[in-house]
């Protein structure tokens, strides 16, 4: 329904918006270090922990929402099976810290390696299918995933979790301050949109918006899909992997419910889904949205009836705006700017 | 119809603004009453100190998502132990102030820990029902120099490492380990066979409770005489067969099977053994389902004799052997669940307890809020069984303990079914009840809903 | 032998009790090109009705399913007025998060209307099972076993015999082709939708002497019978029926051979190895698999 909108306002989106960059260069720059000074100031501007634990949830999830954008976003790899990957990077790294004494900055490396190889071999067993496939081969390895990691009890003491003790420094990444997490967010979330906005203007990142496009079209063209297709699948993986490091580090406890269980893939897809898949800044956008409102709906409506709310809420979005917040607000915003110029 | 579906999507993120502004709003104004006596090492204006201020309790439990049923009913323990507390004056003139917040994973654990401790202001938090929540947030609250008490979780770990917890009830390793015991002692007997005979089938669900439970009990199995014959976990979220099981059980001559479960696959473990005409001569359950009047009353005649091993509560004991006092108190608690319109569950009761205790025991005795303080006064606890409307009494590990804040006296004992009501039958010295059904009856010999199974083909 | 036996008539027991979930799904799979992540839902409403009408008028499961029918019936309509409907055409990323959205909304529904207590019905029939030699069979699970595989045969029948069944089965094959054939393709989808929820709600109503209910009952089912729906082929009625079957032998031989953790990753397992090795699954027509999406 909402479709209309499909390849030829992206091209305009281009135009105008480099003509803005031209006309608004130096004021950029200006909003950009204004926006970068409150980011690093932030945590300290707000009432308590409690809001700054939020706001470093809100990070993590930008991440995890951003990275799983990569490869649904870009290459049209609708997965439900996220989670996987975040749990692998969790459990990679804290048990080479736990049993190794391996510090989780090295960890996470390890953790992303591993995510990435499951993500190019899954990638590539799985580059054929299309569509509702694809979403069920995903969602079958999560639960594998996430079985083995129940089952797997001598490697992973199963449903018992593996607690983190608490030994601050920054070389554990562990904090006795939550500011420091935001910190850590907020580098975790600037590569992983910097690795976004660099793909978006490669011709990597053509050959993906190509292949999300049409994919028969781009195959047409010679674009590699397949082989475009596995790398966005992989470096998805492996980052989201990072991120499934950075929240074990925050939480200090991982169990298998909490970093591979099906519901956290759903909530990973969702975030970028309401801020706008395929945007740079979407997911970050839908973290900033879902994040707080999910606490404050339980809060405020307690369990039952506020998942009812959030199921009706997805749904409607779905429904209503399938290309989420960012690029309605773009129109909104570009809708107004042409009529400020037709009116000048 | 696209013009106005986007309008309607722009109106609900608009509300759910305004409704996260007020929200903030709300919580500023409460933050703006200064009451916590404690340092809070992330804020850099000191609060004032004001000791004479009220004391507030954090309950958090998960009550929302799959741990919420039972965890509710803790909750709600909880509650009415603080109201009732109240009641009578609450500490020194002042009522005690209450807040609760949702858990329901290890996550929202640590940021509910935070949201208490640093938005609500809380000096004490009680948890949890759920041990993995409970792992996550014990740690969080002790990085925040805040004290926890545990009512109704088991995990052995929760009081092996931090130092700021209280737990009232029983860990899993002495659960465990008492199941085995029963089995060697109280239950081989009974059977007429000698421990070294025994086959045991140990059957459990994968999450954190089962395994910490089954953990224990296969630890202790290795130096037990009996003999380990059948090890089976599945999830209890998706298990829809539990036939390959129950004809592993058969094959294997099981005396006895320990089953740690939740409901829905207990009752169908139970059917499906009937179904199957598997016949099992003894069954123990270590709380979970087994302790759980759904779990018995779909089953009816088919329970009766099974075992549940848990600390004990009202509805297990005799609580005529309870001295007048804690049959008062017994009484007036259920009343004031009435009033309230809560369901009595064995978590309501442990969950009540365990902070009835704390509120009358410890926090009256100690200096102040701070963990030393609370940890300190809890050494002087010492609640005898029968002061207790749960029959288990109170009777705090020190720092130099191996699991500092356990309750040493959270014993548990061996319940049966009998009759859609759980008695206990084991020890002696606790039993209200005499053994029934030991062994279970074959299937066959059962007269209740039994089947027109004798026209075979 | 009689062990080997017993683990094959329990596998297919469990299995019949899939079947009728996979066929509905199948079904919405097929025709609409949905997946409907809400399927599990619908049957667990299922469950709870029949669960109330025993509880509170005793009336046995297996009449209730008359009423249960019906009114999934009508919810099914009602959903597909309100989301399905709107779904058709548009990008997949709205399909699979429509019905996944409902699927939430529904389940906290009855969380909150119904609590998370676990609920069973106990009739006179409960733990009982007929003997042929030494295999046992539950006689609650036989007749939920041939109600379901009675009514996916009947399905199927329809699908095959009846001109709506037809039209069905050719908005299946090419929507466009059907509409221009004059056949109304939305009222087609509709009915689709409505039938296959109501199959599931047919089953919640049946599989309630079996299993207990809880608000998040669906959930395994419906994932299990995604497993069946691919391996049984998109769109394919008799497909499903016997992927059903199968995958109740897998976990029975699986569970009993290795352990129950382990019968679970083994369908998994085997449903992505048949996703890339045989897309259009073990008994599905080739070429069925090529998604026609938006």
């Amino acid at each position: 329904m909402a479709d209309q909108t499909g390849a030829g306002p992206a091209v305009a989106e281009e135009t105008t918006a480099a003509a803005a960059a031209r006309r608004w260069g130096p004021m950029r720059v200006v909003a950009a270090l204004a926006i970068i000074a409150v980011l690093l100031v932030f945590p300290y501007l707000l009432p308590s922990g409690f809001w700054v634990d939020m706001a470093v949830q809100v990070l993590i999830w930008g991440a995890l929402a951003s990275a799983w954008n990569l490869s649904a976003g870009y290459a049209g790899g609708l997965s439900l099976g996220h989670a996987a990957f975040l749990g692998v990077g969790a459990y990679t790294s804290t048990l080479l810290f736990l049993e190794l004494d391996i510090s989780p900055w090295l960890g996470m490396f390890a953790g992303a390696g591993v995510a990435g190889l499951l993500g190019l071999v899954l990638g590539a067993i799985t580059l054929r299918l299309r569509g509702p496939f694809f979403v069920l081969a995903t969602l079958a390895f999560g639960f594998v995933v996430h079985i083995l990691a129940v089952n797997l009890r001598d490697l992973t003491r199963g449903a018992a979790g593996l607690v983190i003790p608490f030994d601050g420094g920054w070389e554990n990444m562990l904090f006795a301050s939550l500011e420091a997490y935001w910190y850590v967010g907020l580098g975790l979330v600037a590569v992983v949109v910097g690795i976004t906005l660099w793909l978006e203007r490669s011709r990597f990142g053509y050959y993906l918006t190509a292949i999300r496009e049409n994919e028969d079209a781009a195959r047409s063209v010679g674009v590699k899909v397949v082989r475009w297709k596995i790398v966005a699948a992989a470096l998805s993986a492996a980052l989201t992997a990072v991120a499934g490091t950075v929240y074990a580090q925050f939480v200090q406890y991982i169990d298998p419910d909490s970093t591979t269980e099906f519901e956290l893939s759903v909530q990973i897809a969702l975030i970028a889904i309401v801020g706008g898949m395929g945007t740079a800044f979407g997911p970050l956008l839908g973290a900033v949205v879902i994040i707080p409102l999910g606490e404050v709906l339980r809060a405020e409506l307690g369990g039952g009836p506020s998942l009812m709310v959030y199921g009706a809420l997805l749904v409607t979005i779905v429904l209503a705006a399938p290309r989420g917040a960012l690029p309605w607000l773009q129109q909104l915003v570009r809708a107004a700017r042409r009529r400020r110029e037709v009116s000048a | 119809m696209n013009k106005t579906s986007r309008l309607l999507v722009l109106v609900l993120l608009l509300a759910a603004f305004a409704v996260l502004v007020a929200a903030c709003e709300v919580d500023e104004d409460e933050a703006a009453d200064p009451e916590d006596p404690e340092e809070e090492p992330d804020d850099p204006e000191e609060e004032p100190e004001d000791p004479d201020d009220q004391v507030r309790i954090g309950a958090m439990f998960p009550q929302t998502g799959d741990l919420a049923f039972e965890a509710t009913e803790a909750l709600e323990g909880v509650e009415t132990a603080v109201e009732m507390y109240n009641e009578d004056g609450g500490l020194d003139g002042t009522p005690v102030d209450f807040v609760d917040a949702d858990a329901p994973d290890p996550e929202a654990g640590t940021s509910a820990v935070r949201q208490l401790v640093e938005e609500d202001e809380v000096d004490v938090i009680v948890g949890t029902y759920a041990s993995a929540i409970a792992s996550a947030a014990v740690p969080a609250a002790q990085r925040l120099d805040t004290p926890y008490l545990e009512t109704t979780a088991f995990a052995a770990s929760i009081t092996e490492g931090p130092e700021n917890v209280l737990r009232t009830t029983i860990s899993s390793s002495d659960l465990g380990a008492y199941s085995v015991e029963f089995i060697e002692t109280g239950l081989a007997d009974e059977l007429g066979e000698s421990p070294e005979d025994m086959n045991v089938a140990m059957v459990y669900t994968d999450d954190e409770f089962g395994t910490s439970i089954a953990d224990a009990a296969l630890e202790a199995m290795e130096d037990s005489p009996a003999e380990l014959v059948v090890e089976e976990s599945y999830d209890a979220g998706t298990i829809s067969d539990f036939s390959s099981t129950l004809l592993q059980i058969d094959e294997e001559d099981t005396d006895v099977v320990i089953h740690v479960s939740q409901i829905s696959d207990g009752i169908l473990f139970w059917r499906q053994a009937q179904e199957l005409d598997i016949d099992i001569p003894a069954a123990v359950g270590a709380g979970g389902g087994y302790g759980q009047t759904d779990f018995a009353e779909p089953l009816g005649d088919a329970a009766d004799g099974i075992f549940n091993i848990v600390p004990p509560t009202p509805g297990s004991i005799d609580t005529e052997a309870l001295t007048d006092d804690a049959q008062e108190l017994l009484a007036r608690y259920e009343d004031t669940l009435e009033e309230q319109g809560y369901d009595q569950g064995v978590y309501t009761d442990w969950g009540f307890m365990g902070t009835w205790v704390f509120l009358n025991e410890i926090l009256p005795n100690a200096e102040s809020t701070s963990i030393d303080d609370l940890m300190e006064a809890a050494q002087q606890v010492d609640v005898a069984p029968e002061d207790s409307i749960t029959g288990f009494g109170f009777e705090f590990a020190g720092p130099d303990h191996e699991t500092p804040g356990q309750n040493l006296r959270a014993e548990p004992v061996v319940q049966q079914w009998q009759d859609v009501d759980l008695q206990v039958v084991f020890p002696e010295e606790f039993a209200v009840a005499d053994y029934l059904n030991v062994p279970l009856p074959d299937w066959e010999e059962r007269d209740e809903i039994e089947e027109p199974d004798e026209d075979d083909e | 032998m009689d062990l080997a036996l017993q683990i094959i008539a329990s596998g297919l027991l469990t299995g019949g009790i899939y079947a009728l979930l996979a066929v509905g799904l199948t079904l919405i799979f097929g025709v609409l090109r949905v997946v409907n992540f809400a399927h599990g839902e619908f049957m667990m409403l299922g469950m709870y009705g029949a669960f109330w009408m025993w509880a509170l008028w005793d009336i046995d499961p297996y009449l209730s399913v008359f009423a249960v029918v019906p009114a999934i019936f009508g919810l099914g309509l009602l959903t597909d007025r309100l989301i399905i409907k709107r779904t058709i055409g548009a990008p997949e990323v709205t399909v699979v998060f429509a019905t996944l959205g409902l699927s939430i909304l529904l389940q906290n529904a009855a969380l909150t209307v119904f609590s998370a207590d676990t609920r069973s019905v106990t009739t006179g029939y409960t733990g009982t099972a007929l003997s042929f030699g030494e295999v046992r069979v539950s006689i609650p699970m036989l007749i939920s076993f041939v109600v379901a595989i009675g009514l996916a045969l009947a399905l199927w029948a329809f699908l095959s015999r009846t001109r709506f069944g037809k039209a069905i089965q050719a908005t299946a094959q090419n929507r466009d082709a059907a509409a221009l054939m004059g056949i109304n393709v939305q009222r087609v989808y509709m009915m689709t939708y409505a039938i296959a929820v109501a199959g599931a709600g047919a089953m919640g109503a049946i599989a309630a002497p079996v299993f207990s209910v809880y608000p998040r009952v669906g959930l395994s089912f419906v994932i299990t019978a995604f497993v069946i729906v691919v391996l049984g082929g998109l769109g394919s009625v008799l497909g499903a029926v016997i992927a059903a079957l199968l995958v109740g032998l897998v976990q029975s031989v699986v569970g009993f051979l290795v352990g129950a953790a382990w019968a679970e990753i083994a369908y998994f397992v085997l449903f992505i190895a048949v996703l890339v090795l045989r897309p259009q699954g073990l008994f599905g027509r080739r070429g069925a698999e090529v998604y026609q999406g938006a």
